[in-house]
């Protein structure tokens, strides 16, 4: 296996990150050039009109598309290894659903007049559907360890259906207009993006991933199975229902301001494990800038891919996000096989 | 049934002689699954520096005591105890700090390599923020050095043969530093040389160790002492020359069997009967 | 078996000849429509054919007699099933509102199906004139038609010489999206004498930026309220000072309600729209 070094990953990565997101500064409706938006960025010299559009509209849009890139990424790769499945995202376990779910019954509920829709409380919906799917997640999944991840995965399929199957059942009886609108939602967007939503998935970005950095070593021992981690003095039930409260917040907060944006936390890992051993220490890091790069791309190509709208972000995640990675699978598939 | 002092017969005697209490106890053991006895009232005691090895056809509960000794399932009834306190009244990690174990099969999930998995036998002495340090790098190098796997550290555990994974599973182990080793059919589905290899390399850790065998006769060659279970009850517990009787072979096993000592350490040796022939009883 | 599916099958012949033969029969008793779409049931009011309504879908609330009719479905598709117990005379479809695979079935079933297509604003006084023919309520129908052209047209002659305002048309806020030019609201709001500043988006109902709008710098920013009386989640215009329609505080909120549906009743929300813009003038 002819690994790349971490390290030079991590310094590449952070220096393409910090790059891509000073030039996903300069794309967008407005025509602002990359001089404009370094002068904006210093602070000094600039139109405020270029000032006003780089710190409050692209600024904090840019880095929540990496906040929630990185985030959605670092979510999968938890997923992945408590549950050992290579399949698990946020996705699979109904936390995105659960979110979904929150938002289009209070759109239904607030379309009827019951509630007076301020801008936060599509956020706060969303968090608490999320909450309550994983919630759920927990008290179905049980206790036991032996079948522990099993019960998971089907619980969380499970989940997940129910709550498509609510949120259908709620737009079965909205109004076309509402319909429209949450499905927008639901594929995902960073263009309502302003600094406050940066704050909760930012806290919760970081805290995960030191807690994840201090606990790798259990970490790493759950690939090796439950059995073998609890010889190594692991406890999985609590190390795994830790790892899955933290990664459901993380998700919840994310998905309650940018909507669901799937694949990503799918993708990222295995692209990174391509290359990277998972055991690293770095490799969270790694997952988590990769994750961000790519996300604050996918936002670039979101604003310019159509003339003056805006794509919505889940669509090119889910049609370049699996492009790639087919490519990607293909080719190492013939590097085997030569 | 005969019940030998094994500790007295002990070659690898334990440097810590005074202590009275044995390493581990097993008292009273009973673990009932879906209503139905898997163990039945079992007790016994490993002396440190021991090589125990624990026999029975499958399904006879190995497996079932091991994990109860390795706290992975807990018992219905009956205490284990580990120098003289129950198990599990010693913090989780605490215990992996005394006890390694070597499972039968250990599936290795997103390509972890051979110095990952044995990086991991560092687990249960560090705390959570401490950083790899040079000296434990060390002893990792040395662990792969140990069971010769330093040439294949990098490939992939996954993609190893079962005597190469074996061994790195002891090379885990070694890292560990524990004080007993559990193995549960370390040797199962290995060539025989990589059978012989095994036990030896655990033997040459010079800890207590105690190994549940699929093979008669090697366990009869390497253990100090074996212990029988048949249905869930422990039927027997000596050194090999007390345990392996033809009478015990045909009760717990259904085999008719010679027993001659084997030519290089006079440890018992079985020769089985197929069916139909003459049979050999002395 | 085979005995069984010959039985069915002659049964089934039997009973739908009677059913033809009761159509038939009952060609002097009055009329039985089933209205498969708001804008339709509206408009069978208002030339006088609403009480030969047997039944409609979701959202037909107006007038208010309209809200008695019975509901074989909405946008999620119809109850065929109810629709044919129904034994309706007359089946009138909405082309691009009703799922197209209903269609298919009701014409596969023999159902006598009607459609309405509107497309430009002048097709509504088509439509009614339409839907006089088909119930016998010409008359009436020519009447209210005339108005409605008459009315489109003094609406339309009002603001033709004023100054012309470009528009964002806000039809959602979270995510923020608005209408391009194949959209009907766009010939409500040329209707006005604007423009719509997103008219050449390439999608029907595209989803925007903020920045998009700010690149676009309307006039005039109209908010329809989402359902008849609560309004938008907020966007915090008052922020961007830059857009023309901000600084000379020119948004306004209209009746969605009223403007979204293909009927003679979207001219009064036609009208509060242009009168709303004008003011600015």
């Amino acid at each position: 296996m002819n690994k790349l070094s971490p390290v030079i990953a991590l310094v590449s990565l952070i220096l393409l990150s910090g790059l891509s997101i000073l030039s996903a500064l300069a794309f967008g409706a407005a025509d602002i050039n990359l001089l404009q938006t370094l002068g904006a960025l210093r602070l000094s010299g600039s139109e405020p009109f270029v000032e006003q559009i780089i710190w409050q509209l692209r600024m904090p849009r840019t880095l929540l598309a990496f906040i929630a890139g990185g985030g959605l990424a670092v979510a999968g790769l938890m997923l992945q290894t408590v549950t050992r499945n290579p399949l698990a995202d946020p996705y699979l376990f109904g936390i995105s659903s659960g979110a979904a779910v929150g938002v289009v019954l209070f759109v239904a509920f607030s379309g009827a007049g019951i509630f007076h829709v301020a801008q936060l409380s599509l956020s706060v919906a969303a968090f608490i559907g999320s909450l309550v799917a994983m919630a759920l997640l927990l008290a179905v999944s049980g206790t036991a360890v032996a079948k522990q991840v099993e019960s998971m995965l089907l619980a969380g399929v499970a989940l997940s259906f129910l709550f498509s199957a609510i949120t259908s059942v709620t737009l079965y009886w909205s109004d076309p207009q509402a319909i429209s609108a949450v499905l927008f939602w639901t594929m995902g967007s960073f263009s309502r993006a302003q600094w406050p939503h940066l704050v909760l998935p930012g806290i919760l970005l970081v805290t995960v991933l030191l807690s994840i950095l201090c606990l790798r070593r259990q970490f790493t021992a759950l690939l090796l199975g439950d059995e073998s981690a609890i010889t190594l003095g692991v406890n999985v039930r609590r190390f795994r229902l830790l790892m899955l409260l933290l990664s459901s917040l993380l998700t919840a907060s994310l998905v309650s301001v940018c909507g669901g944006i799937g694949f990503v936390g799918l993708m990222i890992p295995h692209v990174v494990r391509f290359f990277i051993s998972q055991a690293q220490p770095l490799t969270p890091v790694l997952v988590c800038l990769l994750g961000g790069l790519f996300m604050v791309w996918v936002d670039v190509l979101s604003r310019l891919l159509l003339a003056n709208q805006e794509l919505p972000v889940g669509i090119i995640t889910g049609l370049f996000g699996s492009l790639f990675f087919l490519g990607l699978m293909y080719m190492r598939q013939h590097r085997y096989q030569e | 049934m005969v019940v030998a002092l094994a500790s007295q017969k002990s070659i690898y005697n334990s440097t810590n002689e005074t202590v009275s209490l044995p390493q581990l106890s097993v008292t009273n053991l009973w673990w009932l699954a879906n209503r139905q006895n898997i163990l039945e009232n079992i007790s016994f005691s490993i002396e440190p520096g021991e090589f125990v090895g624990l026999l029975g056809p499958n399904g006879a509960g190995k497996s079932s005591l091991l994990r109860c000794i390795y706290r992975y399932i807990e018992p219905s009834k009956g205490q284990i105890e580990y120098s003289g306190k129950s198990i599990w009244q010693i913090s989780q990690q605490e215990y992996a700090k005394q006890l390694a174990v070597v499972l039968q099969e250990t599936p290795s999930h997103f390509n972890l390599s051979v110095s990952d998995v044995v990086s991991l036998g560092l687990l249960p002495n560090t705390s959570i923020w401490h950083r790899t340090s040079e000296k434990e790098k060390y002893l990792v190098e040395q662990a792969i050095e140990k069971v010769s796997m330093s040439e294949k550290k990098c490939q992939a555990f996954e993609q190893l043969s079962g005597g190469e994974k074996q061994r790195v599973l002891i090379a885990r182990a070694i890292v560990q530093q524990p004080q007993l080793l559990i193995m549960d059919e370390p040797t199962s589905h290995l060539d025989i040389k990589y059978q012989i290899q095994i036990i030896e390399l655990a033997k040459s850790l010079g800890i207590t160790v105690l190994a549940s065998f699929h093979d008669l006769n090697l366990a009869s060659v390497f253990c100090d002492r074996l212990l029988v279970l048949n249905q869930g009850r422990l039927v027997a517990n000596g050194t090999p020359n007390d345990v392996i009787d033809c009478a015990l072979l045909h009760e717990v096993f259904g085999v008719n069997s010679d027993i001659k000592p084997h030519p290089q350490n006079k440890a018992p040796h079985i020769t089985y009967f197929y069916s139909e022939k003459e049979q050999g009883d002395e | 078996m085979i005995k069984l599916i010959t039985g069915l099958a002659l049964s089934l012949t039997i009973s739908l000849s009677a059913a033809y033969a009761n159509v038939e029969e009952n060609s002097q008793a009055p009329l039985r429509i089933v209205a498969l779409a708001p804008h339709i049931v509206e408009m069978l009011y208002d030339i006088g054919a609403g009480d030969n309504i047997v039944a409609t879908v979701e959202y037909a609330n107006h007038p208010e007699a309209a809200k008695a009719i019975p509901r074989i479905g909405g946008h999620h598709g119809i109850s065929i099933e109810r629709l044919v117990a129904l034994k309706p005379d007359l089946v009138l479809f909405w082309q691009g509102g009703n799922k197209a695979q209903d269609l298919e079935k009701m014409r596969q079933l023999g159902l006598n199906v009607k459609l309405s297509q509107p497309k430009a604003l002048e097709d509504v006084a088509k439509e009614l004139k339409m839907l006089g023919e088909l119930t016998g309520h010409q008359l009436q129908a020519l009447k209210v038609a005339n108005q409605f052209t008459n009315k489109l047209q003094s609406i339309r002659q009002l603001y033709q010489n004023k100054q012309q305002y470009s528009v964002f048309y806000q039809l959602w806020s979270t995510p923020l999206m608005t209408v391009n030019e194949d959209s009907w609201i766009n010939q409500l709001i040329t209707s006005c004498n604007a423009t719509n500043v997103f008219s050449q988006s390439p999608t029907k109902t595209p989803q925007v930026s903020i920045e998009n709008v700010i690149v676009a710098n309307p006039d005039v920013i109209v908010i329809p309220d989402a359902h008849s009386t609560s309004p938008q989640p907020k966007v915090g215009w008052e922020k961007w000072q830059q857009v023309t329609a901000v600084k000379r505080q020119r948004i306004i909120r209209v009746n969605g309600d009223n403007m979204h549906r293909f009927s003679p009743k979207m001219l009064s929300g036609l009208a509060d729209m242009c009168r709303q813009i004008d003011k600015f003038r």
